[in-house]
């Protein structure tokens, strides 16, 4: 063996593999899981299941056995850092990879069955052992899931290839490629699993189905897939419209690495067409490749990250959070619907305030209808979502809101009527109730001027992609005279939402809109000098965000990104000067999906704009074609032909600039902050790890002589952000 | 009956004549145990199968709950026990407070049960509550009841049902074959659920009819009073007298039609209208009429009861205390709806109080014949004599003091929310009138009567 013996992996406790007969001659064989998934690679662990394996083999009185893995709990997926940062070579890591393989063939090839009992989440690894088992019985909360291309890997321990053998190649792709998830029905109705129970019967119910096959190993790859999988693996043609059909989704996906999908499909490819054995070798090569490339690296480290934002209070003086039972939200629009909705969902009560019976019922069948979503997707029960909407009531009044805990407003952005909230509110709510907005584009300060108690005057800023059904990141804005309570209270309650949270100071488009209108005012410049928009979005989809700058400019509405940029202008001086493009737009009423007039076509086939849209109403998701109304109006002829990497550089590096900015400025806390909300909160690119990451990566001096470079050419708007010239200087980084 | 002594004296139990049972809080001085009423919600009531169509009992229960408890701003940890009650329970749901508890998302360890008893099925919930809190039981109660048409139970023939049964019991095809071999066509049919009596085939129409003839009680009579419930009924809503008092429903799925009042109101009643009708009941020498009855309604009502020590805990003023309650039992043949004038005098009696001390009244209407039959009567020094073992008549009853703001004849009434909604409209008058002494009172089917005296303090 060649793994360096410093490899800093967690080496697994003597006893992680315990070997116990039980008088019926089943043996209990517990992989006592370190919390470490990944320490499943080190090669204590491997020569302990190798020794239970031979045990198995050579006791006569072990007639089989059953392999518990895991705790019930199970653990959290994810890549661990150190073990990326330990391995330096990819031979290294693929060795590992095909040591643990050739441990888990004996384990396969064994003439005593061996049935593996699993509980809870059964991911990556832990699946992956299960799967060279004989047999799996599974409790019935289980799921099961192998999400290493997530993180830009590939599952390295053949699990990938025994689905394939057991449940067919488009199983195989959905779990290894597309990420799914699946509970113990769907894993037995696919034939990974032999059996579903409840848990406290488990270890017997294996151990009976163990005996039973005492004799009758179930040999042969395809014995438990179903028709389809066998008229496709058995079908040249068929099965090369399956793999190209997943390389092209693959590349669609952004919540995918393309590297690492690709490998991934290419293993399923090569197993298809030459083996489990060649197969074997393809994944542990890929493995080791993939072990070390940037990607794996960058979502190892932003893995990292979000889950130090999870555990981050949001302040810095360790003041609590205070409990929160019931939430008032003021606003049954879409975001009031689905800050409702989120927060019925994680057990506070809440009541919504709209202003008349029509718009409140309107805004529960909203909340209905994402419940219902769930239920359908199978996130949930409708048990479950039937508890949730119970506690949900609306008001037209302000009765039932003067105990709330929190209140959110999310009323239009209109600054007259949120005073006039906040007034009314502080009327009626006790001294410790937070009072949240939600605006985007107004600072909270502004709002709070007036306010009796300014010290619990918050913002709650839900950032939504447009790509993304929901909002996975919230700003907690923090106004200067805000109390760390409030903050620490709002935080809480973001994060019992399961959005990702992070606290920024207050300010005009905070930390995500003001760095998002710095990039698509670099994208509107780049189309004034008569780039065409959709090669402008297609060049920075593929630098790897998930939208384009100008389609994402459609989906938030001209006018709403305007008044950010006009308040940046305002606050922060020339160098904030918006492109001419918002004003024309604007004048021409081109405010795009909003009313229907954007860069791209919404709407009707024809490009007429049917009557403006009612509420809780919504133009067709999927843009059209280019509208190239929008050339007219900014008064170019598209068919300039920039370098797509200065395309790309442009737009990325003026987000990243701003993203500087702003940690110097103090509206970031942290560095780890801005890229957590850029990736979650903006679509940045998360195999590049955030703006920080990608300057630290990049080298500042780097980063520092492309941005200068572009100032030279474009003026003030490029003045380099004076972090990353002390960074450059000093030859630092971020992290 | 036979509760008497119960909870070692905190409650006082009497046994009055005519199977009546009263109880009553200690007296008017004593702060120890009285029962506070701190709020009260209805739903807006609907004409059957109209408004609430989608909507189940249960349905209308737990979103009644839901907003009784937001309104008040009351952590839903505090309450320790749900009583409601449906007139005609569910097949679904044969304990539907436990199903609103669970389906309001309220604490699971929350207490509750159920209860019926006709067109007092809510004044029951309440007073089973008063009971438990009495007794130390509980000391915040959510109670109430509920009816939709919506999910009334349909019901098989007798024949069919032993098929069923018999085919679940037999071991062979061919023996499940012969449990249905016997059926004719018509067993198959759904029966209408009973609307009359099963101990005396009356239907309750009938039984109006029977008591308008006893008392001769006239048609215009009974249409006068029925014109005056309903129009006693549009102006108190024109006046937002019941705005308080009744929630907005936006009924699911489609969440796009409010239901903001009552649907049973007519707000242009003219008298000379009732007289057109026929006769529903009689039709040669009746006098009870689809306009001077009650109609089939969907809704719930539900009320907020604490231990006064615990309101006080909690920050709650009193909308009202409960004094007393009885509830009698009459033959049915004879006085079947005369409930109100056998349990009334019972629960005055319990606190020492005279019709006279009591600043309103509010009476269920099923019928107007019944309403100005028990009116009658309570004037009537014979009636007590007979029929109470009292030497003097209840009292005079002042009709301007009545049913103020209408009735069930005006509002609607589902039978088990009736009782939550005449003690709610009680109360709030009380108040607005300066407070005193309150009278609720109605019949049940059966030939139960059920009484409470309530007070409000300005």
């Amino acid at each position: 063996m060649s793994v360096a013996p410093t490899l800093a992996v967690e080496r697994p406790d003597d006893r992680a593999v315990s070997l116990e007969v039980r008088r019926d001659g089943v043996a209990l064989v517990t992989v006592d899981e370190p919390r470490d998934p990944q320490s499943l690679l080190h090669p204590a662990f491997r020569s302990q299941l190798g020794t239970a394996i031979s045990r198995i083999d050579a006791d006569a009185a072990i007639a089989g056995a059953v392999l518990v893995a895991g705790r019930a709990d199970g653990f959290a997926a994810g890549v661990n850092l150190r073990l990326l940062k330990a391995i330096q070579f990819a031979t290294d890591a693929e060795e590992m990879a095909w040591e643990l393989g050739q441990v888990l063939r004996r384990l396969a090839a064994l003439r005593k069955p061996v049935v593996a009992a699993v509980r809870g989440a059964v991911v990556g690894g832990r699946f992956e052992i299960a799967l060279a088992c004989h047999a799996i019985v599974a409790g019935d909360d289980s799921t099961f899931s192998l999400p290493a291309v997530r993180a830009g890997l590939v599952p390295g321990a053949n699990g990938l290839l025994r689905v394939a053998s057991r449940a067919g190649l488009r199983v195989a792709l959905d779990l290894g490629v597309e990420g799914a998830r699946l509970n113990a029905v769907e894993a037995m109705a696919a034939g990974l699993v032999d059996d579903v129970c409840a848990g406290p019967i488990l270890v017997d119910a294996a151990a009976r189905r163990a005996k039973a096959l005492v004799g009758r190993i179930p040999r042969g790859p395809t014995a438990r897939s179903g028709f389809f999988a066998r008229a496709v693996e058995g079908n040249l043609i068929a099965r090369r419209v399956l793999f190209r059909n997943a390389y092209e989704r693959a590349r669609a996906d952004i919540g995918t690495v393309p590297a690492a999908a690709e490998q991934a499909i290419h293993v399923l490819e090569t197993y298809a067409s030459k083996g489990f054995d060649a197969a074997g070798r393809v994944e542990a090569k890929a493995f080791g490749e993939l072990v070390v490339s940037e990607a794996a690296h960058r979502l190892a480290e932003l893995a990292f990250a979000a889950r130090a934002v999870e555990r981050d209070s949001g302040v810095d003086d360790g003041v609590a959070p205070r409990a929160v039972r019931h939430v008032a939200v003021v606003g049954g629009g879409a975001i009031g619907a689905a800050i409702a909705f989120w927060t019925v969902g994680a057990g506070p009560s809440v009541r919504l305030k709209e202003k008349d019976d029509k718009l409140a019922g309107l805004a529960m069948r909203n909340v209905r209808a994402l419940l219902d979503a769930r239920v359908a997707a199978k996130e949930t029960t409708t048990l479950v979502a039937d508890q949730a909407f119970a506690r949900l009531t609306s008001t037209t009044d302000f009765s039932g809101v003067r105990h709330a805990d929190v209140v959110v407003e999310a009323v239009p952005e209109d600054i007259a009527l949120k005073r006039a909230i906040l007034h009314d509110v502080e009327a009626l709510v006790a001294p410790t109730c937070v009072v949240a907005s939600t605006t985007a584009s107004i600072p909270i300060a502004r709002i709070s001027e007036a306010a009796s108690r300014p010290d619990r005057v918050v913002g709650m800023h839900y950032v939504r992609l447009r790509s993304q059904s929901k909002a996975l990141l919230v700003e907690v804005v923090r106004p200067d005279r805000a109390s760390s309570w409030a903050v620490a209270t709002a935080v809480a309650l973001a994060k019992r939402q399961g959005k990702a949270t992070i606290v920024v100071k207050d300010g005009p488009g905070f930390y995500t809109m003001r760095v998002f209108t710095r990039f698509v005012s670099e994208a509107l410049h780049v189309v004034g000098e008569g780039v065409a928009t959709d090669v402008v979005d297609s060049a920075l989809k593929g630098w790897g965000f998930a939208d384009g700058p100008l389609q994402a400019l459609d989906e938030l509405g001209v006018d709403f990104v305007a008044r950010i940029a006009h308040g940046l202008h305002g606050a922060q001086g020339s160098r904030m000067t918006p492109p001419g493009s918002f004003a024309r737009l604007l004048a021409a009423e081109r405010l795009g999906k909003s009313n229907g007039r954007g860069f791209y076509r919404y709407g009707r086939e024809d490009g007429t704009s049917p009557a403006a849209p009612g509420r809780g109403r919504t133009w067709t998701d999927k843009p059209g074609a280019v509208d190239p109304r929008a050339y007219e109006v900014l008064r170019v002829t598209p068919g300039t032909r920039l370098p797509l990497e200065e395309v790309q550089m442009r737009c990325a590096l003026s987000f990243v600039n701003e993203a500087v900015r702003c940690l110097g400025d103090g509206v970031l806390r942290s560095p780890r902050d801005g890229d957590v909300a850029a990736v979650f909160g903006l679509g940045f690119p998360a195999f590049r790890g955030g703006p920080f990451r990608y300057v630290d990566t990049l080298g500042a001096p780097d980063v520092l002589r492309r941005v200068q470079s572009y100032a030279d050419r474009f003026g003030e708007r490029w003045e380099p952000a004076p972090r990353l010239v002390h960074l450059a200087k000093k030859g630092d980084r971020f992290f | 009956m036979g509760s008497r002594g119960v909870a070692k004296g905190r409650m006082a139990t009497s046994q009055g004549h005519s199977g009546v049972t009263a109880s009553s809080v200690d007296g008017p001085g004593s702060k120890r145990g009285r029962i506070v009423i701190v709020r009260g919600l209805r739903t807006p009531f609907a004409r059957t199968a109209t408004a609430y169509r989608d909507l189940t009992a249960l349905d209308l229960g737990i979103l009644l709950v839901r907003e009784l408890l937001a309104r008040a701003e009351l952590d839903p940890t505090e309450v320790d026990l749900v009583v409601f009650g449906q007139a005609g329970p569910g097949a679904h749901v044969p304990n539907i407070a436990r199903d609103i508890v669970l389906g309001a998302s309220m604490p699971r360890n929350i207490q509750a049960f159920s209860v019926s008893r006709a067109c007092a099925t809510s004044l029951q919930a309440m007073t089973s509550a008063a009971e438990a809190m009495l007794a130390g039981q509980a000391s915040v109660a959510v109670v109430g009841g509920t009816d939709s048409a919506s999910d009334a139970p349909i019901v098989v023939s007798k024949a069919l049902a032993r098929a069923v049964a018999d085919a679940r019991g037999a071991r062979t095809i061919r023996e499940r074959l012969r449990a249905f071999a016997k059926l004719s066509p018509g067993d198959l049919l759904p029966v209408t659920p009973a609307s009359s009596e099963p101990a005396t085939g009356l239907r309750m129409g009938d039984a109006a009819e029977h008591m308008a003839k006893e008392a001769r009680i006239s048609r215009e009579q009974q249409d006068a009073f029925a014109h005056r419930s309903h129009a006693r009924a549009a102006s108190a809503w024109n006046a937002g007298i019941f705005v308080d008092e009744v929630m907005h429903v936006v009924p699911p799925p489609s969440f796009d039609k409010p239901v903001t009042e009552d649907n049973v109101t007519r707000r242009d009643s003219t008298l000379e209208a009732y007289a057109r009708l026929p006769p529903a009941f009689d039709a040669r020498h009746g006098t009870v009429t689809a306009g001077n009855s009650t109609v089939a309604t969907d809704g719930a009502g539900a009320l907020l009861l604490m231990t006064e020590a615990r309101a006080k805990e909690l920050g709650y003023a009193p909308l009202g205390y409960l004094r007393s309650w009885a509830y009698s039992g009459t033959d049915p043949n004879r006085w079947p709806l005369m409930g109100p004038a056998f349990a009334a005098p019972v629960a005055l009696d319990a606190i020492g109080a005279k019709l006279n001390d009591v600043a309103l009244i509010e009476m269920h209407e099923a019928f107007a014949a019944q309403v100005l039959c028990n009116v009658k009567m309570f004037g009537s020094r014979a009636f007590a004599r007979q029929e109470l073992g009292r030497d003097e008549a209840i009292g005079e009853v002042d009709m301007d003091r009545f049913n103020v703001h209408g009735g069930s004849i005006g509002i609607g009434h589902p039978s088990a929310a009736t009782g939550a909604r005449i003690v709610t409209t009680l109360l709030h008058e009380l108040r607005r009138r300066g407070g005193g002494l309150g009278l609720v009172t109605g019949p049940a089917a059966g030939g139960l009567g059920a009484a409470a005296v309530l007070e409000a303090v300005a």
